[in-house]
Formats: structure tokens, C-alpha cells, sequence
């Protein structure tokens, strides 16, 4: 089975064609660094002007890159459910158009859902149930996942996500955007522990995650130190991501032991961090725990996780109709309920 | 030829399929969401005719000004099935299209929409041409500057709302609605820029008179 999927949650445009759900026959995605980056993040605006110039030339380089064409194709599967609303509505609307065109059925999938499969799509070995630590630049969960489809949100982030608070300290420190990858490298070449920063969170109760108050430490850390930050900027970066992976590993370990789970997975932009592919890797293979990672180019957004997880949704039955409208978040796991709602609505 | 247009500049969203310079089914409907009303609309006029999306030898949308949301999912819609269907797929500038429907054979019209409060889209036409000719590119004018940038033009037409700018005197000023167009209008008037040599490849279909940032709405959290 061929599915195309879309994504256009945040600033990727992006498109995929998937065969049975784990073979990526093309996985394009069109970047928008050159229209974000002076801005030093998002602007929701410019995003949705972008994918909406470039939606079809994404969409022809993925089904020219498998070798298909749209006849070819068994469904069409989009992200209608978190991100960026303009974007997600040019997303969802090219999608329509196709499936339209082509008589297709078409998916919703929620992009949440798409990263976690993100992991199955990287190591076809993960087995359910497995914990997914999902933690990027609009989300940070902790979630159970029982099958596909079934999903448990065990703890997630009261303020910031993680992947945000990256983006936010790599702003003060100047040094561009996306901050993740920039901090990443700047840690490198830094000391971890040369400034004591809080590691919020980790040892109350609860799975819970809260990154807000790390980034007003590093804000003061900043003031503090003045002129010479430019003299400590290493250090800074290796100390904020050595607070923020502190935290991402001391709460993963944690639900894996209280849970008595044996399978974790990591997903989302923060999951290439290298410090926390290498710390979780050690603290749980250390305890028996087996750990998956989603692969560096399936940790951002991208199109193979949403045609991925779609596939199995099309083998029971399970397709949208033009009805399907786009929302910035909706509960994660809840599709029957979501468009129920959604025909009550449109009944009345 | 079969052709289907879309006009989603307002809230009254239009759809028109014609086959052969005659229109065979002509929708509009209120769209409480522009994302699952556009398509369905789309769907009901070609089920209506019992008309295949391949069977389509032209699509087109209106590009603007109007309704950000509404012309960002039409022109979206209309480039992914040209796309999908290997099709042609023409941009239909709105206020060219007021300007001939509600002007005809006139050499100088003004036509005027609120972009956003205090700020007008301001363009003049020669509709007495074939195709008619923009005499001048559409700008953005200072709602209060407008009655002074209006030229010796024979008509001036205000469109979408009935709060005219100030100091315009309703004696000059025409006050029309995007979707009152006469039935027929936006499919002939694809075919005629279609046989006029625009540029008709899905891909280059986008949204124009977009207010330049960053006097447009403010970033909203993911």
C-alpha cells in the first residue's frame, strides 16, 4: 500500500511516500531557514505563505523521488492536529485537493503521533507497550503508547518544551536558528559544570516536565556575567544542556522503573541532541531498559512518520472525508471522538 | 471545455463549473470554515453534474485581495487538484474581475477593499481593453489619504463592506460585494486569461496583495 503524507506543522513543508508503512520510498522536505532566520524563530504568517508557493512542487518531488505517480497512490495521509494553525490549513488543504483530484482516500493524523511512530519507522524491532519521550520545539511528553492509536499521556510540559527553551537560550547567546543543533555543537566544546543551573522538576513527583524557569536562570546567568559572556559562551551552552538532558533523563529512567516498562523510544527535534542520545543511552541500557531513538533525519518534521503511522489506519478501514478540518492541538489518541465532534458541528 | 472557478475572497464562498461558456452549476455558501466548506463545495458542484475531477480541463481561483484565510485555502486547493490532475490551473485577480463586471467599457476605474482598519487596497482599471488593463499596480492607501488619491476616474467602486473611507461620498462611490458577480463571470474570465498566455502551471497559483510584514497580524504560539 502507497500513501503520500503531508506535514506542515511549523516551518517544514514536507512530503512522503511511505509503501506498508516502514518503507520510505521519499522523504522531501522543504526548509524555511532563509525566511525565519532574522526573525531568530517562527513567524506563523511568513511560514504559511511559504507552503503555500511550494506545497505541490514538495508534493511532485516526493511521488518523482519514489518513482509513483498520484494513480499510483492507495491514500493520502495529513497533519490536521498541532502545529502552527495557517500552516496546518495549507497542508491539510493540498491534501484535500489531491485526494480530491484523484478520488483517494484521505488520513487525518495527529503530528504527535506521527514523530511517535517516527521510532517504529527507525527500528522496526520497537514492541508495544513502550514509553515515547517526545520532545521538541512545540511539545515535550512522556506517553505511553499501548498499540497504534492507543495512547497515554503519562507527563508532559507545564510551560516550555524543551526543544523551545533550546531555540530561546540560543537567541540570547546569538547564535541562530534553528538553536538546537547550534547549542549542541557549542556544548561540545564547554564545561557542563561550571554554572550550577536548577534542574526544575526532577526530583518532585510526577512525570511532569517544566523548562521556563531554566531559561529565566540563564537569562540572570547572562546579566550576571555581562561582558563576559562572549568569553563563556561554551560553557553556558554546555551547562544549560547538561541542566535540560538532567531533567529529559532523570524523568524518562524514572517512569521506566515505575512502570516496569522495558522499551523506551525518543522522538521529536531534541532526540538528535547527541548529550542525550549518549546519557539515555548508558542510564537505561545500564538497567535492562532497551532504548530506541528515531533516526536524526526522522527526529524534525517530516512526512514519512505521518504516511507511516497513516498505513495503519487505511488497512482497518479507518479514512477522513472532505469534512476534515485543521486544528492547533487536539488531544493525542482521540480521532473517533475528534470527528465526532467535528460532524455534530457541522450538522448543526 | 469544462471549467470550475472558485471565489473564497469573502465569507460567501463561490463555486462555478461551466462547460462550454455555459454555466452548469453555479454553489455559494457561508462558510463557517473555509478548510472543510471549500472542498465539500467543490465536491458537491462536480457530484451535482456528475462531472469526474479529470474530466476538468481548467481550474481557477481567485488570488486577492480579500480574505486572507479564504484565499490562502482557495488558490491551495485549486493548484493541488491542477496538480493532481495534470490541469491548468489560472489566478483570477478580484478586483480586475469587479472592475469589468460592474464597469464595463469604462477607461478609468478605482477600486477599493479594506485590507485592515485604516488601511485600504487601491488599483485603477481600463476596462474599455480586451483583456481589461490595470493602469496602475494595486497599493496599499492610508484610509484617510483616499479621497485624495482618487483620480479623474469615471466610476469608483468600494467593495466588500458599506463603510465607505472617509471623506468618499457615496454620490462616486459604488458600493459592491466580491460574490454578487455575475453568474458566468469567473469561469469566463478564466478562459479568457488563460487564452490571454498567463502563466497556467499549478505550481506558480499563489495568494497576491498580501499585506507586507510586519504590518500584518502578530505571531500566534504553537
Amino acid at each position: 500500500m502507497l500513501v503520500l503524507g503531508i506535514e506542515t506543522a511549523c516551518d517544514d513543508c514536507a512530503a512522503s511516500i511511505v509503501r506498508d508503512g516502514t518503507d520510505i520510498l521519499s522523504n522531501v522536505v522543504w526548509g524555511q531557514k532563509d525566511v525565519h532566520e532574522r526573525f531568530g524563530g517562527v513567524i506563523p504568517e511568513l511560514a504559511a505563505r511559504r507552503h503555500t508557493e511550494v506545497i505541490t512542487r514538495v508534493i511532485e518531488a516526493a511521488l518523482n523521488n519514489a518513482g509513483v505517480t498520484v494513480d499510483a497512490l492507495d491514500a493520502i495521509a495529513v497533519n490536521n492536529q498541532h502545529g502552527l494553525l495557517r500552516s496546518v490549513v495549507v497542508g491539510v488543504t493540498a491534501a484535500k485537493g489531491v485526494s480530491l483530484a484523484t478520488r483517494k482516500p484521505l488520513i487525518g493524523i495527529h503530528h504527535i503521533e506521527g514523530h511517535i511512530y517516527s521510532a517504529i519507522l527507525s527500528d522496526q524491532s520497537v514492541e508495544f507497550p513502550h514509553i515515547c519521550l517526545a520532545v521538541a520545539g512545540g511539545h515535550n511528553l512522556l506517553v505511553l503508547v499501548k498499540s497504534i492509536g492507543d495512547y497515554q499521556i503519562i507527563g508532559r510540559s507545564l510551560d516550555d518544551a524543551a526543544g523551545e527553551a533550546f531555540d530561546k537560550v540560543a537567541k540570547e547567546l546569538g547564535l541562530g536558528f534553528p538553536g538546537g543543533p547550534q547549542i549542541d555543537k557549542l556544548a561540545a566544546e564547554g564545561n557542563p559544570v561550571r554554572f550550577p543551573l536548577p534542574r526544575p522538576l526532577l526530583n518532585k513527583p510526577g512525570y511532569d516536565f517544566s523548562f521556563s524557569g531554566l531559561k529565566t536562570a540563564i537569562r540572570e546567568l547572562l546579566t550576571k556575567l555581562g561582558e563576559e559572556v562572549s568569553r563563556s559562551q561554551a560553557d553556558i551552552a554546555a551547562s544549560f544542556q547538561r541542566a535540560v538532558v538532567d531533567v529529559l533523563v532523570g524523568k524518562t529512567v524514572k517512569v521506566a522503573s515505575d512502570l516496569g516498562i522495558s522499551q523506551i523510544t525518543v522522538v521529536g527535534g531534541v532526540a538528535a541532541n547527541s548529550e542525550l542520545r549518549t546519557r539515555l543511552s548508558t542510564e537505561l541500557k545500564s538497567r535492562g531498559i532497551r532504548v530506541a531513538f528515531a533516526r536524526r533525519d526522522l527526529c524534525t518534521d517530516n512526512a514519512a512518520m505521518i504516511a507511516g503511522v497513516a498505513y495503519h489506519y487505511a488497512s482497518a478501514g479507518q479514512f477522513s472525508d472532505m469534512t476534515l478540518d485543521a486544528y492547533p492541538s487536539a488531544p493525542l489518541g482521540q480521532r473517533k471522538e475528534l470527528y465526532k465532534r467535528q460532524s455534530e458541528r457541522l450538522r448543526s | 471545455m469544462i471549467v470550475l472557478s472558485i471565489n473564497s475572497a469573502s465569507q460567501f464562498v463561490t463555486c462555478e463549473l461551466s462547460d462550454d461558456h455555459k454555466v452548469i452549476v453555479h454553489k455559494r455558501l457561508k462558510a463557517q470554515s473555509f478548510v472543510s466548506g471549500l472542498p465539500r463545495l467543490i465536491e458537491d458542484a462536480l457530484t451535482s453534474a456528475a462531472i469526474e475531477p479529470t474530466q476538468v480541463s481548467l481550474w481557477s481561483a481567485v488570488t486577492g485581495p480579500g480574505s486572507w484565510t479564504g484565499i490562502r485555502v482557495g488558490t491551495t486547493l485549486i493548484k493541488a487538484i491542477g496538480f493532481a490532475t495534470s490541469r491548468p490551473t489560472v489566478g483570477l485577480p478580484l478586483f480586475d474581475l469587479v472592475a469589468a463586471a460592474f464597469a464595463p467599457r469604462t477607461p478609468m476605474v478605482d477600486v477599493m477593499s479594506l485590507a485592515r482598519p485604516g488601511l485600504v487596497f487601491f488599483g485603477t482599471f481600463d476596462t474599455s481593453l480586451s483583456p481589461p488593463k490595470t493602469l496602475s499596480q494595486i497599493r496599499l492607501v492610508e484610509e484617510s489619504n483616499v479621497a485624495r488619491v482618487l483620480g479623474s476616474s469615471s466610476r469608483t467602486i468600494w467593495m466588500g463592506s458599506d463603510s465607505r473611507p472617509e471623506g468618499v461620498s457615496p454620490d462616486i462611490c459604488e458600493v459592491v460585494s466580491s460574490s454578487d458577480l455575475p453568474s458566468g463571470w469567473l469561469t469566463a474570465s478564466a478562459v479568457q486569461y488563460l487564452e490571454s498566455g498567463v502563466p497556467h502551471e499549478p505550481h506558480v497559483l499563489v495568494p497576491e496583495y498580501h499585506m507586507p510584514f510586519p504590518a500584518e497580524p502578530s505571531s500566534q504560539e504553537r
